[in-house]
């Protein structure tokens, strides 16, 4: 009787250890499938805990702006951004994909962009999702720029930063896109040191002065020019050469052509492609989400 | 009949010569000067001379050697009896123990008399200036050439020419090209047009020389060219004393080839040039064709200046008629490396310096 209670209470240990370990796991939330109730009023979700309270806030607020500039209002575009450690299967693209349709996309927010950070250990991802008219707006060679100007945030870890310069640089992408207008934004980035740490960070790099290059190209400019000016001192002592022409004793004016006769043969056209420049006429690759919406998008591993 | 002439001044007997200067005969003892047609009758012998019937002196004390002997010929000077030595073409010389003037009448008689000749217009110090002018601003010539060149001669020659007319035709085929290019929105165009042309020309050439003496350099008698063919007068001997003047010893068969293809290069580039409004021509086949074609013979002045420096020869020209000198100077290699070492250098600094400046202002 003893040993069976024993077994009891230590199968219940195990089982409660296991499942207090699973509802650790469990308590793993998949964003991705509809986290809000209702029409939502934050638009970034800090799953893998990557931000502070404050910082939460304040990349929340810097979004919320954002969305209500003149532009976002009319078309109902927003940002988004979510981070988490757990995919929960899925690849980064239907996550993304799938946050974005069944957070915002299903109350009303046709147009955005959706940032995701997946980071478990030593697995991380970067992707940016775009849906409506973000398609367009963001296509292939411009996601891969945009994740190029937060690239070295994310990997440093400074994800505040990373956040505010993504929502600054894609307010810009979107304002020098066929001069869309927008008004009545009135985030105050500089506050932030976001304007000023970007350009410090994208200062473009002088070019440090090649000086082998530039001896060596000196001196063959030099010897060329030496050459050519010898060249023409020694051709001054020389006077004496061979007439090939007889053209100081043709009689002046005795020329005349006495036939002429120009005849068509052949016309021939060959013509070749132009090849398309694929910056700003770019291309932007699509599919379908499992929600059926179509959704545009890049990302790579940082 | 008429051996050697020669040409003493009536009034003082001293050998009377062509001044350049006066353009008449002058005699430089006594200053006495003559028109050239006082002189003419010593001329009016010649029409009735055939070639053939030259007689030459022949002195018997000098010995010459089989092959020296066939071109060589001796003349023994009328004043002084001295023994004038010259080859079988000369002409016209000085007896160097007296200083006469003469003409070896024979080398002009019959069909050998010239058509023409351009007389001197430059004079001999003329000529040796001449040589110190061409010497300036040559930076690649020894220093010392100048200084140290000796003029071992500077003789006046009349050179025998010859002188060539020809109507020429000339007839070129080519093919021509004319490219287009367009583009639209996915393409770029290209469109090549060809065209067969033919033209067929004519022009007409007047006096193209080309020299009748063996021992004058062509090359050398090319670069003197051109002469003014305006100044040509009738031949009279008399324009050669004082002067060296060989009769031809090249026929103008000899040379109407070499006339001929300057003839065709000036034809060539004349017709060619008519060729227009194409992107590329080629030519597929040209010919010339020469007409009533003419040769002739006549003595044009040259100075002829022969230094030695350095154990060289250096042989200088210069047209006796418009001063054009010619003639190539030796190069001094020092010289040339170190002007070639100087303007790399500076050269190179320079552009060093240009492209450091660029880097720091921009």
């Amino acid at each position: 009787m003893k040993k069976h209670l024993y077994f009891v209470i230590l199968t219940f240990f195990a089982f409660s250890l296991f499942t207090s370990a699973g509802m650790a796991k469990a308590s793993n939330v998949d964003y991705s499938e509809g986290y809000f109730e209702e029409k939502p009023e934050t638009f970034i979700v800090d799953g893998a805990g990557l931000l502070t309270e404050d910082e939460l806030a304040l990349v929340n607020e810097a979004i919320i702006s954002f969305n209500g500039n003149t532009y976002s209002k009319e078309r109902n575009f927003i940002i988004c951004i979510v981070t988490t450690n757990d995919l929960h299967g899925k690849s980064a693209v239907a996550y993304a994909d799938d946050f974005y349709d069944k957070n915002y996309y299903k109350y009303g927010y046709t147009n955005g962009l959706c940032l995701l950070r997946y980071i478990n250990g030593n697995d991380r991802y970067l992707y940016i999702s775009t849906c409506g008219e973000a398609i367009t707006i963001f296509n292939d060679a411009e996601i891969e720029f945009q994740i190029d100007l937060i690239a070295d945030y994310i990997i440093a870890g400074d994800y505040k930063k990373a956040f505010l310069n993504f929502i600054y640089n894609a307010e810009n992408q979107i304002r020098n896109y066929d001069r869309i207008t927008i008004e009545n934004n009135s985030w105050n980035y500089d506050d932030y040191n976001v304007y000023d740490d970007y350009y410090e960070h994208h200062k473009p790099v002088k070019p440090v002065f090649e000086y082998e290059k530039a001896i060596v190209i000196s001196l063959i400019v030099g010897v060329v020019t030496a050459l050519i000016i010898v060249s023409v001192m020694k051709s001054k002592l020389y006077s004496v050469k061979y007439a090939v022409d007889a053209d100081s004793y043709l009689v002046p004016g005795s020329f005349k052509v006495t036939r002429s006769q120009d005849m068509f043969l052949s016309r021939h056209v060959s013509k070749t492609e132009i090849p398309r420049d694929s910056g700003s006429s770019g291309h932007s690759s699509t599919h379908r989400s499992s929600s059926g919406i179509s959704h545009g998008g890049g990302g790579r591993r940082i | 009949m008429a051996g050697l002439q020669e040409y003493k001044c009536p009034c003082c007997g001293g050998a009377i010569e062509f001044n350049s200067d006066v353009q008449k005969m002058k005699c430089p003892y006594c200053d006495s000067e003559f028109e050239l047609e006082a002189l003419l009758k010593f001329d009016n012998e010649l029409a009735a001379e055939k070639s053939d019937s030259v007689e030459w002196d022949l002195g018997e004390t000098v010995e010459w050697n089989d092959s020296e002997k066939a071109g060589m010929r001796l003349f023994v000077c009328q004043s002084c009896g001295g023994e004038i030595i010259g080859d079988e073409n000369m002409a016209a010389a000085q007896c160097p123990y007296c200083g006469n003037n003469v003409v070896i009448m024979g080398q002009f008689a019959g069909g050998l008399k010239p058509d023409a000749i351009i007389p001197f217009k430059i004079n001999k110090q003329a000529a040796i200036d001449g040589m110190s002018k061409h010497l300036m601003g040559k930076k690649l010539l020894p220093k010392v050439f100048k200084d140290e060149n000796h003029i071992e001669e500077v003789i006046g020659v009349y050179v025998p020419f010859w002188l060539f007319d020809s109507d020429v035709s000339y007839f070129g085929h080519y093919k021509a090209t004319k490219v287009r290019h367009w583009s639209d929105s996915r393409y770029r165009y290209t469109e090549t047009t060809t065209y067969s042309v033919s033209r067929d020309g004519f022009q007409q050439f007047r006096n193209v020389p080309a020299d009748g003496s063996k021992k004058m350099a062509d090359d050398l008698m090319n670069s003197i060219e051109p002469f003014n063919y305006n100044e040509v007068v009738p031949f009279q001997t008399a324009y050669l004393a004082g002067y060296v003047a060989d009769k031809y010893d090249v026929t103008k068969e000899e040379v109407k080839d070499i006339v001929t293809e300057r003839m065709k290069f000036t034809a060539d580039m004349m017709l060619r040039r008519t060729v227009i409004g194409y992107n590329s021509v080629v030519t597929l086949n040209k010919s010339i064709q020469c007409n009533h074609n003419k040769a002739k013979y006549a003595l044009l002045p040259v100075w002829i200046l022969n230094t030695k420096w350095n154990d060289k020869n250096f042989t200088f020209a210069m047209n006796g008629q418009t001063g054009k000198f010619v003639g190539n100077l030796p190069l001094d290699k020092k010289l040339y490396w170190k002007f070639f070492g100087m303007w790399t250098g500076i050269v190179s600094v320079g552009t060093f310096l240009l492209s450091l400046l660029i880097y720091y202002f921009s």
